[in-house]
C-alpha cells in the first residue's frame, strides 16, 4: 500500500482501497487493486502515459462515476449513497485544473472562474481577496471577461490554476497543469504548488512530464508512477532532490 | 417485432404477424410511456422540492432564472402577441362565416370568442411560442452541455446541475407560458373586436363588447386557465431537459435530440389540454362524461 510515511488518520484528505477499474474510453486509466493515500500538506504525483487520458480518473475521485470495485474516500466519507447534498457539499472542497473541457461555453471566463464561490455563498469580497492574492501571484492582471471560446488556450490555462486554487480547498487535482504552456511556467506553478502546501491543503498532481519525480518540496511530496494498472516507486525517486 | 413471410398461391408474399407478438409490442411501447411520464413527473417533483428550497436560489441560480425569464418571457412577448392578433382575427373570421350561415346572432360571438380564446386558444399558444423559442433551445443546450462534458465541470465543482441548470429552466418556462398566454389573449380579443367591427360582425362598442366578455367570466375559466398553462408548461418544459440530458456521447445526437424534444413537448401539450378538458368541462367536444 502506498501511503505516507507517518499515517495519521485524521489528516488524510485522499484515499483508494483496493481499486480496481477498466477504462471505458480507450487511453483511459487502468487500475488493479491498487492503493493510495494523500494526506494534507502533501503533494503526490502520479505519472501516466503520453497519451493517457486522466479525465476520467480525476471525475472518479470526485465521486462523478463509479470504479468497477474498492473504495475511494474523500475526508474520511465514500461516495457511495444518494447524500448528493453531501456529496456536492465534499466537491466544492476540491479545486481541480481539467484535461479537456473546462468551461462553461455561455458564461464568461471570469464568470467561470468565480462560479463555484458563488454558488456555495462565499461573500464577493472573500472572492475577490483570493482571485487578487492568486492573480498577484502568477503575475496576472485581471481576469478574462470574455467567453472561453474566445480566449487563447494559454490564458484558460492560466485561469484554471486560478479557479482551482482559490477558496481555500482541501485538495487540489492537477491534470496536466502545464499543457498550452511554455516551460516559463513551471517555477510559477511550483512556486504556487508550494504556497498551498503550506495552507495544508493536499495536491495529486496527474502528468506524463518524466521531471514530475525531481520535486521534492522539502519531503513533503511523493511519486508513483501507473503501470499496468498498478502503481510503482520511481526507483530514481527515493532521496531526490530539486526545488 | 418478428414477421414471417409466406407464399400464398405463389403469387403474393404476405407478411403474417405473430398475435403475441403484436401483444408483447403494445406492451413494450405501454410501459416505455410509463416510464417517460413517470421520469418526467419525477423531474417535475424534484424542480418543486429545489424551487420551494431557499438554500437552493444562490447567486448563479437566480442569474440563470433571469437570463432564462429574458430570454423565454419577455424576449417572447412580441411572437405571443402578433401570433395572437393573427389568431383573434382568423376567429372572427369564423364567427363571421357561422353568423352568415346559421343565423347567429352578433351577441353570440362575444362569449365564443371569449371561450375560445380562454379556455383552448390562448395557452395553446403560447406554449407553442415558448417549445418553439425557448424549449428547443434549452434542449440543444443540455444536450451540447453533457456531450461536451460542461456538465461533469458543474458537478466537479460541487454544483448540482439539478439546481443551477434544470430548476431555472423549468420554473422560468412555467412562469414564461402563463404570462404569454395572458398576452396572447388580450392580443386576440383586441383584434378579435377590431376585424368584427371592420366586418360589420360586431356592431357595439368596445366598452360594451368588454362589458359582455365580463358577463361571461366564470370561475371554471380561471380554474381552467391557470393549471392548463401551469401544467402544459411544465410537462413542456419537462421532456424538453429530459430529452437534452438523455443524449449519448455523440454530439451528432444533439439536432436529433433537440427536434424530437420540440415534437415530443407539443405532443404533451395537446394531449394535457385535451385531458383537463375532460377533468374540468366533464365532456369530451359535446359528449358529456358521466
Amino acid at each position: 500500500m502506498i501511503m505516507p510515511s507517518l499515517e495519521s488518520a485524521d489528516s488524510m484528505v485522499l484515499e483508494l482501497r483496493h481499486l480496481s477499474h477498466q477504462p471505458r474510453f480507450e487511453n483511459g486509466l487502468q487500475f488493479q487493486n491498487v492503493d493510495l493515500g494523500i494526506r494534507s500538506g502533501e503533494l503526490l504525483t502520479i505519472q501516466v502515459d503520453g497519451a493517457a487520458r486522466t479525465r476520467s480518473f480525476a471525475s472518479m475521485l470526485q465521486g462523478i462515476g463509479s470504479p468497477d470495485s474498492g473504495e475511494i474516500l474523500f475526508m474520511n466519507q465514500d461516495w457511495l449513497g444518494s447524500d448528493y447534498p453531501r456529496h456536492f457539499s465534499q466537491r466544492s472542497l476540491i479545486g481541480r485544473v481539467f484535461d479537456g473541457q473546462a468551461w462553461l461555453e455561455n458564461l464568461n471566463v471570469d464568470e467561470n472562474v468565480t462560479l463555484a464561490m458563488r454558488h456555495h455563498g462565499r461573500t464577493r469580497e472573500e472572492i475577490q481577496a483570493s482571485i487578487r492574492y492568486w492573480m498577484s501571484h502568477l503575475g496576472l492582471d485581471k481576469l478574462v471577461s470574455r467567453r472561453p471560446a474566445f480566449v487563447a488556450p494559454a490564458t484558460l490555462q492560466l485561469h484554471q490554476w486560478i479557479r482551482a486554487f482559490i477558496g481555500k480547498p482541501k485538495l487540489v487535482i492537477l491534470e496536466r497543469p502545464l499543457q498550452f504552456l511554455s516551460e516559463d511556467w513551471l517555477a510559477k506553478l511550483l512556486s504556487a504548488v508550494e504556497d498551498i502546501l503550506n495552507d495544508d491543503i493536499a495536491v495529486l498532481w496527474l502528468d506524463s512530464r518524466p521531471d514530475l519525480q525531481s520535486l521534492t518540496f522539502n519531503g513533503r511530496s511523493r511519486h508513483v508512477r501507473l503501470d499496468g494498472g498498478k502503481f510503482t516507486m520511481p526507483s530514481d525517486n527515493i532521496g531526490g532532490h530539486h526545488e | 417485432m418478428r414477421v414471417s413471410r409466406t407464399r400464398s398461391r405463389g403469387m403474393r408474399v404476405l407478411p403474417q404477424v405473430r398475435p403475441d407478438r403484436v401483444l408483447e409490442a403494445i406492451g413494450h411501447s405501454v410501459v416505455k410511456r410509463c416510464v417517460a411520464v413517470i421520469s418526467i413527473l419525477s423531474l417535475l417533483s424534484a424542480t418543486c422540492v429545489l424551487a420551494f428550497t431557499p438554500k437552493s436560489w444562490s447567486e448563479p441560480v437566480r442569474s440563470v432564472m433571469s437570463r432564462q425569464l429574458l430570454f423565454t418571457g419577455v424576449d417572447g412577448t412580441w411572437a405571443a402577441a402578433r401570433f395572437g392578433a393573427a389568431v383573434g382575427v382568423l376567429l372572427i373570421v369564423q364567427a363571421a362565416l357561422w353568423v352568415d350561415a346559421i343565423g347567429m346572432t352578433t351577441e353570440m360571438i362575444a362569449p365564443m370568442l371569449w371561450r375560445a380564446i380562454v379556455r383552448e386558444v390562448a395557452p395553446l399558444l403560447a406554449c407553442l411560442v415558448v417549445i418553439g423559442r425557448s424549449g428547443v433551445a434549452i434542449s440543444t443546450e443540455l444536450a451540447t452541455m453533457r456531450v461536451d462534458g460542461q456538465l461533469e465541470v458543474l458537478d466537479a465543482q460541487g454544483i448540482d446541475p439539478m439546481t443551477s441548470l434544470v430548476m431555472p429552466r423549468i420554473v422560468s418556462m412555467v412562469f414564461s407560458v402563463f404570462c404569454l398566454a395572458l398576452i396572447s389573449a388580450t392580443a386576440m380579443i383586441l383584434t378579435g373586436y377590431a376585424g368584427g367591427r371592420a366586418v360589420g360582425v360586431i356592431r357595439v362598442s368596445f366598452l360594451s363588447f368588454l362589458d359582455q366578455l365580463v358577463g361571461e367570466i366564470h370561475t371554471l375559466d380561471f380554474l381552467f386557465f391557470v393549471p392548463k398553462t401551469i401544467v402544459a408548461g411544465a410537462f413542456a418544459a419537462a421532456i424538453c431537459c429530459l430529452d437534452g440530458l438523455s443524449v449519448k456521447a455523440a454530439i451528432t445526437d444533439v439536432p436529433r435530440v433537440s427536434s424530437r424534444a420540440g415534437i415530443r413537448a407539443l405532443g404533451a401539450v395537446f394531449i394535457i389540454s385535451a385531458i383537463l378538458s375532460i377533468l374540468i368541462y366533464g365532456r369530451i367536444l359535446i359528449f358529456e362524461v358521466v
